[in-house]
């Protein structure tokens, strides 16, 4: 049992942190980052989260908030590019 | 002893720890399953349509007709016939396929243990009282929503479409949006009634291979008895979880739908077997076990 949910953990951390490094390309890390949730909530069996389940949690739900702000921010940037003057 | 929510949730993910892959993989088998038959179907229907319309390319026994890709093509009357059965059997064959992965997870909280053969367990175990009660709630549901159709047939063939277009009879229009309004509420209400009532139907049966349909129904309803705010509340609870699985385009579905499914297993067990022991954090099923 407990080997299982430290696989549940260590997958939430890895989701977690690749939610980070994917939230650049638009709201794909948006997948990964609530995969990341899912799995440390779910390796949850004692009353407390495990270190990686915690790490899997908080990188998650930041990479599931940075996913759409710099989605935005890319959407911004190219409409300014676009409305830019031409020389 | 009642548990909380937290408390069936716990449990839940305690049962689910080194077994999620039996029941991901008997989610998989259920979705294939369904869609391989619903597939069929359809591919029957429109495959149908093409060969009569290439073989006879006449228009008798047909019901409707169509025109795709320049191609005048016709659907032969049985076909609908067809596709419907196919429709109602794939969803016989979903309905015995849960209750196969209630079962699992049943023998999950009691046991600790289970393994992918019990999927199938509804198709050994009487399965045609799960087509019984599945047509029953066809009956039903064509009962609740027969007023309407006879009041939206009524009114249309008084009214007439002209008398509609020239802005007369507003009143009757009216009254059909606003009594399509109140018995819509009326219908959610009561559905929600009966479902509070009788939502762990399929546990119970699942659990009981020799309770007949109305037995099975009777038996749920008295063990729903008390507990339908907490089954309520409990159903509400997942919505965050739901939401989630959208996020991960479904992918997080593999392993919140077993959970889910568990969580209710527990209800159940909690609700018929409220004297069970329940797992201490750290421990095994099989440590528990004298």
């Amino acid at each position: 049992m407990e080997q299982q949910t430290n696989n549940l953990a260590l997958a939430s951390m890895i989701l977690g942190i690749a939610s980070i490094v994917l939230s650049c390309c638009c709201f794909i890390g948006v997948i990964p980052a609530g995969l990341a949730i899912i799995f440390a909530c779910l390796s949850r069996v004692e009353e407390q989260f495990t270190g990686r389940a915690k790490t899997g949690l908080i990188t998650g739900i930041i990479g599931l908030v940075l996913g759409p702000v710099m989605g935005m921010i890319l959407v911004i940037v190219m409409i300014l590019a676009g409305n830019a003057p031409t020389f | 002893m009642k548990m909380s929510r937290a408390e069936l949730k716990m449990q839940a993910r305690r049962a689910l720890a080194g077994n999620y892959g039996n029941l991901i993989l008997a989610m998989l088998v259920m979705v294939l399953v369904s869609w391989a038959i619903s597939t069929i179907g359809q591919a029957a229907f429109v495959g149908s349509g093409i060969l009569s319309s290439v073989l006879t390319n006449i228009g008798t026994g047909t019901f409707s007709s169509g025109e795709f890709a320049g191609i005048s093509w016709r659907f032969p009357g049985h076909m609908y016939i067809v596709t419907w059965i196919l429709g109602l059997l794939s969803s016989w064959v979903t309905v015995l396929l849960t209750v196969g992965m209630n079962r699992m997870c049943i023998s999950l909280g009691r046991e600790g243990t289970t393994d992918i053969s019990r999927i199938w367990w509804a198709f050994k175990n009487h399965p045609v009282r799960f087509c019984l009660l599945q047509l029953f709630i066809y009956l039903l549901i064509c009962v609740a929503i027969l007023p309407v159709i006879v009041l939206t047939i009524a009114l249309a063939f008084s009214l007439g479409g002209a008398a509609i277009s020239r802005g007369a009879n507003y009143g009757q229009v009216l009254f059909l949006v606003l009594f399509l309004l109140i018995y819509g509420l009326i219908l959610a209400a009561v559905c929600l009634l009966v479902y509070l009532n009788y939502g762990l139907v399929y546990y119970v049966m699942a659990d009981h291979p020799d309770m007949g349909v109305f037995q099975s129904l009777g038996e749920t309803h008295r063990i729903m008895r008390g507990n339908r705010f907490r089954f309520l509340v409990l159903q509400l609870s997942f919505i965050g979880w739901k939401l989630l699985v959208i996020l991960t385009a479904g992918i997080g579905a593999l392993w919140i739908n077993p959970y889910i499914r568990c969580t209710f297993a527990m209800f159940y067990l909690d609700i018929r077997e409220p004297e069970v022991e329940t797992i201490p954090p750290g421990r095994d099923y099989q440590e528990m076990t004298p």
